[in-house]
């Protein structure tokens, strides 16, 4: 388990700071993106609260889900280290810690996740990873500074064009992931078994 | 409303330049779901049906939104879809969006409107410093009248533009370089 500057690996909840809508009280089109947006959809605060405005949320699972699970193109592995990153600078506690589980879990190993915690600028355990983890800070930070010779360090680790849009999707899709999260509610530590 | 200068039907596409036949459209057309869902996500985002929001109130805070991104030409597309929204009265919003733009901190006294005083401050908040929004400026917002159900299409409002920037500035790189 990686732990560093509030940042953690641990299972975290999350709480709403406004009105979800109750499940028993859900239409059924609103049940019915529940559905198709997350298997734990219906007992999770974050869903039932963007629930509220259903489709929305169902483009936005839809845009969610087919840029961190589509087959072929980048790693699925890389996909995650690159959410973790960029969840790590925006500061969503939550975030980093489901999807540092996720890399985890793809790559059997968490010495990058610790890395990332401590220091994002710093980490990357391979030239390939350091490559994915500037341009997803660079890109995260700084979306204007963003050209062409931006992917030469990509390119340079044996990145091609179709991993180099998988991979700006993944980063993308944290800006708007991570926004949600900090804004409409907060992480929870669960309490110990 | 047939004469609005409505978004393309691939807008990320139209924001990025790409040439309809490039290499780079060729890998969004591999990857058709995310393209796909994301046109879908706007369209939803500016869709009728989002009751709480008026349309104007969202096409500000995108055009804010992108603004503050420094998305020279998302900024710009939203700024002509809002100022043929107010053909009518395009002058006050002329002023209002120059008022804006040309503080660096956003003028929120020179604001009337204090509904969309606390749209813009809370655009701003999670444009730029995600992590300092709390439940606080949660309160502010329904202290200006906004509902729940505003206040999660603000917010994934914003935050879809600030996905779309970096869709479009990925995009436009790999254009260039194609």
């Amino acid at each position: 388990m990686s732990t560093g500057q509030g940042f953690t690996s641990q299972t975290l909840g999350w709480r709403a700071w406004l009105d979800v809508v109750p499940l028993a009280q859900a239409t059924p089109a609103q049940t019915a993106v529940l559905e198709t947006s997350h298997p734990q959809a219906k007992t999770s605060d974050y869903y039932l609260l963007l629930v509220h405005e259903a489709e929305i949320l169902r483009q936005r699972s839809g845009a969610f889900n087919s840029i961190m699970y589509a087959p072929g193109g980048l790693s699925r592995a890389e996909r995650e280290l690159a959410s973790t990153v960029v969840s790590r600078v925006n500061g969503c506690v939550y975030c980093a810690s489901v999807h540092a589980q996720r890399f985890q879990q793809l790559a059997k190993r968490d010495d990058v996740i610790q890395q990332i915690f401590a220091d994002p600028e710093t980490a990357g355990t391979t030239e390939r990873e350091r490559a994915i983890l500037r341009y997803a800070i660079d890109l995260t930070l700084h979306p204007e500074s963003i050209d062409p010779q931006s992917l030469d360090g990509l390119r340079r680790v044996g990145l091609d064009d179709t991993q180099i849009v998988d991979l700006s999707h993944a980063i993308a899709i944290f800006a708007w992931a991570n926004r949600l999260m900090l804004t409409l509610g907060e992480p929870v530590i669960p309490a110990q078994p | 409303m047939s004469s609005l200068p409505a978004a393309s039907d691939d807008f990320v596409a139209q924001l990025a330049g790409l040439a309809p036949d490039g290499a780079t459209a060729a890998l969004r057309a591999f990857r058709a779901d995310a393209t796909r869902y994301t046109q879908a996500s706007h369209d939803a985002l500016f869709s009728n049906d989002v009751t709480d929001l008026t349309l104007q109130e969202r096409l500000i805070a995108a055009w804010y939104a992108a603004l503050l991104s420094r998305a020279t030409q998302t900024a710009q597309a939203y700024r002509e879809r809002l100022l043929a929204l107010a053909a009518a009265d395009s002058a006050a919003t002329h002023v209002l969006l120059d008022t804006i733009a040309q503080h660096h901190a956003l003028p929120v006294q020179t604001i009337a409107d204090k509904r969309l005083a606390a749209i813009l401050v809370h655009t701003e908040a999670l444009v730029v410093n995600p992590a300092a929004t709390g439940q606080a400026a949660l309160s502010q917002l329904q202290a200006a009248g906004l509902t729940t159900r505003a206040i999660v299409a603000l917010s994934q409002l914003v935050a879809f533009v600030t996905y779309q920037v970096r869709v479009v500035a990925a995009l436009r790189a790999l254009e260039a370089n194609a």
